[in-house]
């Protein structure tokens, strides 16, 4: 199954996420300073450092500059002859390090620095699909909590420990299925429940105006 | 138990003639007279060799994950599929095959395009599996005919440099390999819609009474 993201792009990710509070808490925080101008506040803000991408952050994480060079064939087309390109994570031979696998130490760690850091949905979609694993095939979608393989040690059963290539495909193949029968569910439970609640929503709407009009009538 | 003793004996006979062909191909006999072999290549090697053919992956197209919903993130090594038909201007190509000047493209919709919750392709690093991987994989055919193959069709079949001949070699792999690999999710798609067409409406009325309010 998939591929996780090694240490070193993980302690990346985290850099960033860092800088992003920070810069997003800078940000928050900037109130106008007496006697200074709406345009002179505004200014101010836009010139303060803004929370960038996680690409952006990777292409050149202490913002000296990536001069690029697309002869180089550099991943980025940075060029990686250039000292100011030293810092780029693209050109770091670690950055294409992958470990084969949901690798359950990493991923625990990275959710470990993550507590108290997301929003509630990003906690749930990161507790169901973390964003450091790579899901390259249809079973990597099935959530652990529906996963009826495992290994004798306790860990998931994934699609890479299947030897044969075509029983490797009917495994990720019935991932599919599961996928496609979870996404109808999902679709047809949620449209089922917003019909139910548009319908009392305006149904309650429309009894609460008629009950108004008829009091005000009598 | 039968099943498998007659497979035993078909594939040991097999064995046997191939060992046999093999051993007479090359058997060197006491004297001046070479092996088979050596007289085949001695006639091969007058002929000439076909032109270097390299498969080449466009590194810019294509993503590990290709998502439905999540958006584009290439340092997650991430594309959204909508927003990849966008960028590549529903191109169904991905690369090419270079021999000498002349290049031919490869046909990839679906190893490009095809979301992964219904991909069903994985190598065993975890990697996506892609019609290039599939051009990489070596065909297979004996040491020794490599090099009469390669002559006498006048083909190279060896599009990754490493000495073995490889499915991506064959005539028009380029167009239908891809499409080939698009059957097993298409097939997926349509019995999902088959399902969804004959059994959601058999059972609505089912659920209907105790569940819905229509």
């Amino acid at each position: 199954m998939a591929q996780t993201m090694s240490p070193y792009k993980i302690d990346a990710i985290i850099r960033w996420q860092e800088e992003t509070e920070q810069r997003t808490q800078a940000l928050k925080n900037a109130e106008i300073i007496n006697g200074e101008s709406d345009e002179a506040y505004i200014e101010r803000i836009e010139a303060m450092p803004q929370p960038r991408t996680w690409l952006e952050f990777a292409v050149d994480p202490l913002e000296d500059g990536a001069p690029k060079d697309p002869s180089k064939d550099a991943p980025g087309m940075l060029d990686p002859n250039d000292p100011l390109n030293s810092d780029s994570l693209l050109l770091s031979p670690g950055w294409s390090d992958v470990i084969t696998g949901e690798d359950f130490d990493t991923v625990y760690f990275y959710k470990q620095s993550q507590k108290g850091r997301q929003g509630l949905l990003t906690k749930v979609s990161e507790g169901i699909y973390p964003s450091i694993v790579h899901k390259t095939a249809a079973a990597d979608y099935v959530p652990s909590l529906w996963n009826i393989f495992q290994n004798k040690d306790g860990s998931r059963y994934e699609g890479h420990e299947v030897d044969n290539f075509w029983m490797r495909s009917l495994f990720h193949g019935t991932g599919a299925v599961w996928n496609l029968l979870m996404f109808t569910g999902i679709a047809a439970i949620g449209s089922y429940g917003a019909r139910k609640l548009l319908e009392n929503t305006v149904i309650g709407v429309i009894e609460a105006a008629d009950e108004g009009i008829e009091e005000i009538m009598d | 138990m039968v099943l498998s003793e007659i497979r035993e004996g078909i594939y040991d006979a097999y064995s046997e003639v191939t060992d046999a062909v093999y051993d007479t191909y090359t058997y060197n006999p006491p004297g001046p007279i070479p092996s088979i072999r050596w007289g085949v290549e001695k006639v091969l090697s007058k002929l000439p060799d076909p032109k270097d053919r390299v498969w080449l992956d466009d590194m810019s197209k294509g993503a590990g994950e290709v998502s439905v919903f999540a958006k584009t993130d290439a340092a997650f090594d991430r594309e959204n599929f909508v927003s990849m038909f966008d960028r590549h201007n529903f191109s169904p190509f991905d690369g090419n095959i270079k021999k000498g000047e002349k290049k031919s493209k490869i046909l990839a919709p679906f190893s490009l395009y095809t979301p992964t919750s219904i991909w069903p392709y994985q190598d065993r690093d975890g990697s996506r599996y892609t019609v290039h991987d599939f051009a990489s994989k070596d065909i297979g055919i004996p040491e020794v005919l490599e090099m009469p193959i390669k002559k006498l069709m006048q083909i190279d079949l060896d599009i990754d440099q490493d000495d073995k001949s490889d499915w991506g070699g064959l005539p028009l792999f380029n167009w239908i390999a891809d499409p080939l690999m698009g059957i097993g999710p298409i097939l997926l798609l349509i019995l999902i819609g088959y399902i969804g067409a004959t059994l959601i409406p058999m059972a609505l009325p089912i659920i209907g009474g105790s569940l819905l309010p229509f």
